[in-house]
């Protein structure tokens, strides 16, 4: 008899989410589905609202990267105003979307991740946290906790609080940097590259824990796509590459503002959450995966010495593209150290304190779009506004929903290999998850919601009578 | 030089009376025993306050409250938290964010209170209702004495 299992709703993430395990007869798991089960719709409620207030609007989608909002909102409205910004307001931009991605990635591998990866998947859940992180290695979890200040302290010096900051603006930024926070920043630099170094060096001596994890998390064939600059991946501004899984340029050199042109985005009645694909390639065979890991498969350089090294080495993991989205973990600790190694370069710039930060202009085109990668990936701004500069529409594709296709996939891929319907078990579980996990998915973002996330997971059989039951809050 | 009292005020300015504790601590930085304190806003609480909080002789939580009469105030000892649950992920209470900072620093201030404010309505906006905004002094009252009696752990 076949069966239907349910977790809901998933831990760990950032918003609601169930996940729909569908056995047959002989527990044998057939299909998944990552069910996003909330929407806030903000492309809707912003129509109306004048062009100048997006940026700040948009920075409320989400608590954890409101700083990528802030900067494709901006990039948008720089584009409805056809202004070029000063290079300064583009420079200290980068720094802030590049403390944004220090931050937020901190948060996935040291708080929701790296729980998982210390204490096992098959830890005792109430100690799978941050505080039995600490416990268990007192070094990393200061580490994480500190990794992430840093980000979240450039962020206020920059932009005057954490979270949900209003400094970015069309034309560029609201105020010059002052000498003083300049250096406070530098000042915290030689820490946070250390941090990193060391939890890169950790993980990297532990990879062999994982094969089972590496081989099943996610690990297909797919395309790969990010912001190019320079053949390296640009967190800022670039074009649009992807590649195929053997590592091969199959585009390159997109106009992100043409997105609409090569990506296409599908729906399906299960659940909110849209389904991004390549056009040429069609539905579901364009299924591509963005963020750190599609960065670092993209990219032919690093562009800086410290994460370079590990750049190579990581590359070395497979012959074309490295394709188990385990190593999202991995590629985000190599960003950290990229991140750290770019924002001083930034900084040594002596240009960077100059005050011209803010191009001024009325009106002067109908449309605007705004591409950056955020921390989870290529986030897509897309606006056009009456005479009067009044949202008429609006349309976002956020990073997570870029991986939606992917990670449907790589759920079927965990659940046929760990789950085995006769027996629920936590660890079992708590790897569907985590696949989940690696992508570092936000679905607040993704279908603007936010909530909390006990467990819940159910057996059903065809005609509805439940067989098994496991719950934890 | 750590700070004799912390004051760790949360909320949020735009969902009514849930700005109290901000109002609160806009409130005690003009008080002639502010070089005494230091006072820390945030919307959560979560686990990168945890070295502030270590660093502290006393502590002191600032927030709303939805279980008590609006304008009414409450202070009770808080202590660090043995356990924590399994879905945790970025924002904590009082009691785990002081195990927190047991674990990661091995200390915990000495003293910890926990100062709510009953709240009439969290609906958008950022005005206090007047029972809280009234609320207010007294808040401020009960946080100068806790200064007073504070010693290092």
């Amino acid at each position: 008899m076949g069966q239907k299992i349910v977790i809901d709703p998933v831990t760990r993430l950032e918003g609601h989410a169930k996940i729909t395990l569908q056995t047959d007869d002989k527990g044998a798991v057939q299909s998944a589905q990552f069910q996003v089960t909330q929407l806030r719709g903000f492309e809707k409620f912003c129509e109306g609202r004048p062009f100048y207030e997006m940026p700040n609007l948009m920075a409320r989608i989400c608590g954890i990267c409101p700083v990528s909002h802030l900067i494709a909102s901006a990039k948008a409205c720089d584009a409805i105003l056809a202004v070029r910004i000063p290079p300064t307001a583009a420079k200290l931009r980068r720094v802030l979307n590049l403390a944004q991605l220090i931050q937020s990635h901190a948060l996935s591998f040291f708080y929701l991740s790296s729980p998982d990866l210390l204490l096992g998947m098959d830890a005792d859940p109430a100690k799978r946290n941050i505080l039995g992180v600490a416990a268990a290695n007192p070094e990393m979890g200061r580490g994480g906790v500190r990794l992430r200040q840093f980000g979240q302290h450039i962020i206020e010096l920059l932009a005057g609080k954490r979270i949900h900051p209003g400094w970015a603006v069309p034309g560029g930024v609201s105020e010059p940097l002052a000498g003083e926070k300049r250096d406070e920043i530098l000042a915290m630099i030689p820490e946070a590259l250390a941090t990193t170094r060391k939890t890169l060096d950790w993980f990297k001596s532990n990879l062999e824990n994982y094969r089972d994890e590496i081989r099943t998390f996610a690990n297909f064939p797919s395309l790969f796509m990010a912001l190019v600059s320079d053949d390296q991946a640009a967190y800022y501004d670039g074009r649009l590459r992807f590649v195929d899984a053997k590592g091969k340029i199959i585009a390159d050199k997109l106009d992100p503002a043409r997105y609409a042109e090569y990506i296409e985005e599908a729906a399906e009645p299960f659940t909110f959450m849209k389904f991004p694909y390549y056009k040429p390639m069609g539905y579901p065979g364009g299924i591509y995966r963005v963020g750190p890991l599609a960065r670092l498969n993209v990219a032919r350089q690093c562009g800086t010495p410290l994460a370079e090294q590990e750049w190579t080495e990581f590359r070395s993991l497979d012959r074309g593209a490295v394709l188990s989205s385990f190593h999202y973990h991995y590629a985000r600790l190599i960003e950290i150290l990229h991140a750290i190694e770019r924002v001083q370069l930034l900084l040594d710039d002596p240009g960077i304190l100059n005050h011209q930060v803010r191009a001024t202009a009325s009106i002067n085109s109908s449309e605007g779009v705004g591409v950056a990668e955020a921390p989870r990936g290529t986030l897509i701004h897309h606006y056009r506004v009456d005479e009067q500069g009044l949202i008429t529409w609006a349309n976002l594709i956020i990073a997570t929903g870029h991986n939606n296709l992917a990670m449907n996939r790589g759920i079927l891929q965990v659940a046929k290999h760990y789950v085995k319907a006769n027996k629920l078990t936590e660890g079992m579980l708590n790897r569907v998850e985590a696949v989940i996990r690696t992508f570092d998915p936000c679905l607040s973002c993704s279908t603007h919601a936010l909530g909390q996330m006990p467990l819940q997971v159910r057996l059903v059989a065809p005609d509805g009578l439940l067989l098994d039951e496991a719950r934890r809050n | 030089m750590p700070p004799r009292l912390l004051v760790l005020a949360c909320g949020t300015l735009l969902r009514g009376d849930d700005g109290v504790g901000w109002r609160i601590a806009e409130a005690l930085v003009q008080t002639p025993f502010a070089a005494e304190i230091e006072v820390l806003t945030s919307q959560q609480l979560t686990p990168e306050l945890a070295e502030s909080v270590s660093r502290a002789e006393a502590v002191v939580f600032v927030d709303a409250s939805g279980e008590e009469p609006p304008g009414s105030i409450s202070l009770k000892p808080v202590a660090p938290a043995p356990s924590v649950p399994g879905s945790l992920t970025h924002h904590l209470d009082p009691a785990t964010l002081l195990a927190t900072a047991q674990i990661l620093y091995g200390r915990t201030p000495r003293r910890a209170h926990v100062l709510t404010v009953g709240a009439g309505s969290f609906d958008l906006g950022e005005e206090l209702s007047e029972p809280v905004c009234r609320a207010i002094p007294d808040a401020v009252r009960m946080i100068e004495t806790l200064l007073a009696t504070s010693t290092r752990h």
